[in-house]
């Protein structure tokens, strides 16, 4: 029996599970692991009606009556996307980042429509492609099916291969005479399948019996594997692309401007090549697999070999194999073999997947704008990132687990095959952007062109590197499991895995594509932040404003408030350390264990050692500043932060250390490791920071501003704390750990020049930590995420705490009372009751542009008009008074409707809301 | 196509060729002749070429071989023509009924013993047995067939006849 394929009769798992005695496993199983050529063809599709909705936008613009009013709006609103609203008003965050969805939202619904009508036509007739495709092939070449009256012993024959494959449903043999070539075809749609077997092969079944058989069992193989669904089902949406979306697109281009129809036209172009070159390099790939599949069912590969040996090269240059959906002969011949190339990572498969990931994100994200244009813009982009960054996960994550798969077999460095996935998926993410449709409009070349060269640079590489991290912790992750699962079937543990890297990549995919539609706005948050950090300083000393904005910027302020998010850190640990610890975990060949014992200890030397810091941080500024200084709100925000940025200090050096020295001993998990130890640590500061507070209260020596010995600090303040504590110290702990592993590689090769290999000071463990140690960051991270996800650990506070976030201080308004230890705290009145000098910072904004508007009513142009209408739209969304939001929203469509009388009742309603005495 | 040649003798006379020529093109032999006499009727080819062509999902590109079943019926059809008129003219028969008990008494075929015509297997001199292979090479040529082809056609053409004697 040839040791490249399982004995016949044997399922792909037992075969793996059960290898030949007396040998090492040497032999790789190709179907152990998942292929990720089904991502791929879910990833062509995906884009490929992505690309469409831009083309039926387009096409409503063209073709709607109101359509042709729409690009003056869309110029005019992306003049303004990324400002914030005139007058000088802090819009916040969330604003700036939907400036441009929320000023063409009140007109786009009916356009999300036709977009969502389209893409349903396409998919319409993409299934009706693929349903009637069969019957057209049949009729187009008169196929007969082969009958037992015409050969029974052939017919006979075949039934047996069909068994022998394990197929639960036969298919229809077809004969093809006009075709002469020993070959044949698999096509069909679900439920009815076809093999078509040419003149020239069936001849082969007297002249040449295992040759028939090698190839008819290729095209059986194809079957086996779900091949003929997905290849013509791909196809037929890229064909229904073309007819539905593509062709009109084309001829509506005719009428436009030379530059923007060049614009339009090279991104297709760019995008037909693409998904064909894409489309053909998975065929091939499945050609393998089909060739393999045959070669396992029949348990020996010579009859095959045999036949490929007989195919001739194809003629022609190298780069012509690119057009072609199988792959050279010898390739092949070399694959059943040994089936390395299956193995193998690919730069161009991870850039391709990188690529579809993005090329279609702006047009996802904008038909979900126009059809909730209330979403929230982070949130937006998850839903996006969802559709997209999974598929693209997958196929890199499926990638590198085989090369590690690969690597682990045979003896090699794993370490390259993984860098090449990462690096091409980087690169794929980042020129999605550019190729994207909509970057013909805006004229944008992603982050090289609309955020400036140096921005641009920093965020070209942060996308690279973003790929390339969450490549390589799918690799840490598959070598931390793959020493202990080596006998059996590993797709379990590479969905877990890949499912994982799914939800990261989408986490951080949308937060990175946020930050970067921020940018244009970035100078004016900024300047909120600087104008705290000015006002603080003007009270006690603050740190250089570059690293107070590191802790307090409104964006770290917005996005901090995300659950996601730190579900989104805590998981870039826990899977790791999960498949370290799995039930059936051992030491690896080199004696390496993850040294948990070591980042647990540093995490609670950290958080332990911040105790005490704050404690005497509360001594220091007790004996330093006077009362009258203490007491000040002002004051109480400075040493918030202080608390703060000592907590995200001390995480960061833990996090340095830690990773440091496990990569010095040659550990494994040496940035995981960093990260653990770096959350242990926030959620003991987390916990003793709050403490303080209560100690200070207790101590008069340690408090800040006098008060009762009992807990006062009201939930929304414990969540704000612990976000701010454990998110930015897990996003400042990261970096800082990969620094500490840098470190500690070079420790270690300079100890390994000065010291003698048994007496080496970094020797890493032989054994791995105690499972119960485990409990210490799990329980870490159960106690956070109860306390942000539902704050029901928390006691109550001693006066009825209902107040939320820090309002932010802005330049304008002046700073609130903040909820301190000490703060009174009002009952929350509803909102009816609410008199105008308590409304909101947003609903306060909203009703100064208001009264702007009613004071400029017959001075002001149409469009500033108009901007102040958004201006109070904007901000009464964002606040948390409805009354005023429904005026508003009222107000607007009174405008939009032309209705004087809805117009009038809702600016009476917003006079009385706002406190304006008058018509 | 001549009146007295019907298609069953074609195609009963084709397979025998077959047979001896290229056996492994038996299996298809029934839709082949099907499909033959479909355009010989008038209904339309297959509306593609596929070889030479790297499809989705096939096994690749491969060598085409020659098939002799296409050339086999026109051949066929030709020599039996030929054999209608020579014994047509031997025996001076001209009603159709006559000459195709003639020719099936050539070949044997589809002779019911109750109205088989006296006599036994009506044997080819070596004349006309000559003359039919030249025309069954002929005609192949005239098809393209390669000539190595064409004549082991031709011998398959006059062994069928020879096999009945």
């Amino acid at each position: 029996m040839d040791r490249s394929c399982a004995p016949s009769g044997r399922t792909d798992s037992e075969a793996s599970s059960q290898p030949p005695e007396g040998s090492a496993r040497s032999r790789l199983d190709p179907f152990a692991l998942p292929s990720a050529t089904t991502l791929r063809f879910i990833l062509l599709v995906a884009a490929v009606v992505g690309a469409s909705t831009f083309a039926f936008n387009f096409l409503y613009l063209a073709l709607a009556p109101e359509g042709s009013g729409e690009l003056g709006l869309y110029l005019r609103c992306q003049a303004r996307a990324g400002q914030l609203p005139a007058g000088g008003i802090t819009g916040g965050v969330g604003t700036a980042a939907k400036g441009f969805a929320d000023c063409v939202a009140p007109f786009e619904l009916a356009k999300a429509w036709w977009i969502v009508a389209g893409v349903a036509f396409l998919l319409l007739v993409a299934y009706l492609i693929t349903w009637w495709r069969p019957a057209y092939k049949i009729w187009r070449g008169r196929l007969r099916p082969l009958t037992a009256e015409d050969a029974s012993e052939l017919v006979g024959y075949l039934d047996e291969l069909v068994q022998a494959a394990g197929l639960r449903r036969a298919p229809v043999f077809l004969a093809d005479l006009s075709a002469r070539a020993p070959g044949g075809l698999a096509f069909g749609r679900p439920g009815r399948y076809y093999v078509l077997l040419n003149a020239g092969l069936i001849t082969k079944f007297v002249t040449d019996r295992a040759g028939f058989r090698a190839v008819v069992m290729h095209e059986i193989a194809h079957l086996r594997n779900g091949d003929v669904t997905k290849a013509y089902l791909t196809v037929a949406i890229w064909w229904s692309f073309v007819a539905v979306a593509l062709v009109p697109l084309a001829v509506v281009l005719i009428g436009e401007k030379v530059g923007f129809t060049a614009a339009v036209t090279w991104r297709l172009l760019v995008l037909v090549a693409f998904v064909y070159l894409t489309r053909n390099a998975v065929l091939r790939t499945r050609e393998i697999y089909a060739d393999v599949r045959a070669c396992s069912i029949e348990g020996d590969h010579r009859a095959l070999s045999e036949v490929l040996a007989q195919l001739p090269r194809p003629a022609g240059p190298a780069w012509r194999r690119l057009l072609r959906p199988h792959p050279v002969p010898a390739l092949r011949a070399a694959a059943v073999d040994e089936p390395d190339v299956l193995f193998r990572g690919s730069f161009w498969e991870a850039a391709g997947a990188g690529l579809a990931a993005t090329i279609a994100f702006g047009n996802l994200e904008t038909l979900l704008w126009l059809m909730f244009g209330g979403l929230d813009a982070l949130t937006a982009r998850w839903l996006v990132a969802l559709v997209f960054a999974p598929l693209a996960a997958g196929v890199a994550g499926i990638a590198a687990w085989r090369a590690i798969q690969h690597a682990l077999v045979r003896g090699l460095p794993p370490t390259r095959a993984t860098a090449i996935v990462g690096a091409g998926l980087g690169l794929g993410l980042l020129l999605g952007g550019p190729l994207s449709l909509p970057s013909a409009v805006t004229g944008s070349w992603g982050p090289l062109g609309g955020l400036g060269l140096s921005a641009g640079m920093v965020a070209a590489l942060l996308l690279i590197a973003l790929g390339a991290l969450v490549v390589g912790w799918i690799a840490a992750t598959a070598r931390a499991w793959l020493p202990t699962v080596l006998d059996r079937s590993l797709r379990r543990e590479c969905l877990v895995t890949t499912v994982a890297a799914s939800a990261l990549l989408s986490v951080w995919l949308g937060v990175y594509m946020l930050l970067v539609d921020l940018y244009p706005a970035m100078p004016t948050l900024t300047g909120v932040s600087r104008a705290s950090h000015a006002v603080l300083g003007q009270v006690a000393w603050t740190e250089p404003f570059w690293l107070w904005a590191a802790v307090d910027h409104p964006v770290l302020g917005y996005l901090i408030e995300r659950n996601v998010l730190m579900l989104g850190l805590v998981l870039a640990w826990l899977v790791p350390l999960a498949a370290w610890y799995w039930p059936r975990a051992r030491v690896t060949a080199a004696g390496r264990a993850p040294r948990l014992g070591l980042a647990v200890a540093a995490g609670l030397a950290g958080g332990f050692g911040y105790g005490i810091l704050v404690l005497g941080l509360r001594a220091l500024v007790h004996r330093w500043y006077p009362e009258a200084t203490r007491m000040r709100p002002e004051f109480a925000l400075l040493f918030d932060h202080w608390q703060v940025a000592l907590a995200v200090l001390i995480q960061v050096v833990t996090a340095v250390m830690v990773a440091a020295l496990v990569t010095a001993g040659r550990g494994p998990l040496a940035v995981i490791l960093g990260l653990v130890a770096a959350f242990v640590a926030g959620t003991i500061m987390t916990a003793l920071l709050l403490g303080a507070i209560v100690v200070g209260g207790c101590a008069d020596a340690l408090s800040i501003v006098p008060g009762p010995c009992s807990w006062t600090a009201s939930t929304s303040f414990v969540r704000l704390t612990a976000r701010q504590v454990l998110v930015l110290g897990s996003l400042a702990a990261l970096p800082a750990a990969f620094i500490g592993a840098a470190t500690g590689s070079l420790l270690r090769s300079r100890a390994a020049r000065s010291w003698p290999p048994a007496s080496a000071p970094f020797r890493a463990a032989a054994q791995p930590a105690s499972r119960s140690l485990l409990f210490v960051p799990l329980g870490a991270c159960a106690a956070a995420l109860l306390v942000l996800l539902t704050g029901s650990a928390l006691p109550q506070a001693s006066s009825v705490a209902t107040q939320s976030t820090l309002p932010r201080p802005s330049p304008v308004t002046p700073l609130q009372p903040t909820p301190t230890e000490q703060t009174p705290v009002q009952p929350q009145a509803t909102p009816a009751q609410l008199a105008p000098a308590q409304l909101d910072a947003y609903a306060k904004q909203a009703c100064e542009a208001y009264r702007q508007m009613r004071a400029g009513a017959g001075t002001l142009g149409t469009g500033e008009l108009q901007d102040l209408l958004i201006t109070i739209l904007n901000d009464a969304l964002h606040s948390d008074n409805q009354p005023l939001q429904e005026a508003a929203a009222g107000m607007g469509k009174g405008i939009a409707d032309s209705n004087p009388q809805e117009f009038a009742r809702n600016a009476r309603r917003l006079n009385s809301i706002c406190g304006i005495v008058g018509p | 196509m001549n009146t007295y040649v019907d298609d069953d003798l074609v195609r009963e006379f084709s397979r025998q060729i077959v047979g001896r020529a290229a056996p492994e093109e038996l299996p298809m032999f029934r839709l082949s002749t099907d499909a033959y006499f479909a355009a010989a009727h008038g209904r339309p080819a297959p509306r593609w070429r596929r070889d030479g062509r790297d499809e989705m999902l096939g096994f690749g590109v491969g060598e085409a071989v020659t098939l002799l079943t296409p050339f086999v019926l026109p051949v066929a059809s030709t020599v039996l023509e030929y054999l209608v008129k020579d014994l047509a003219t031997a025996a001076g028969e001209h009603s159709k009924e006559a000459v195709g008990r003639l020719l099936r008494r050539v070949f044997r075929h589809g002779e019911d013993p109750a109205t088989a015509a006296p006599g036994g297997p009506v044997p080819l001199s070596a004349e006309q047995l000559g003359r039919v292979r030249t025309l069954a090479f002929e005609k192949a040529r005239q098809l393209d067939l390669p000539q190595a082809k064409a004549a082991l056609l031709a011998d398959s053409v006059a062994g069928s006849l020879v096999a009945v004697r």
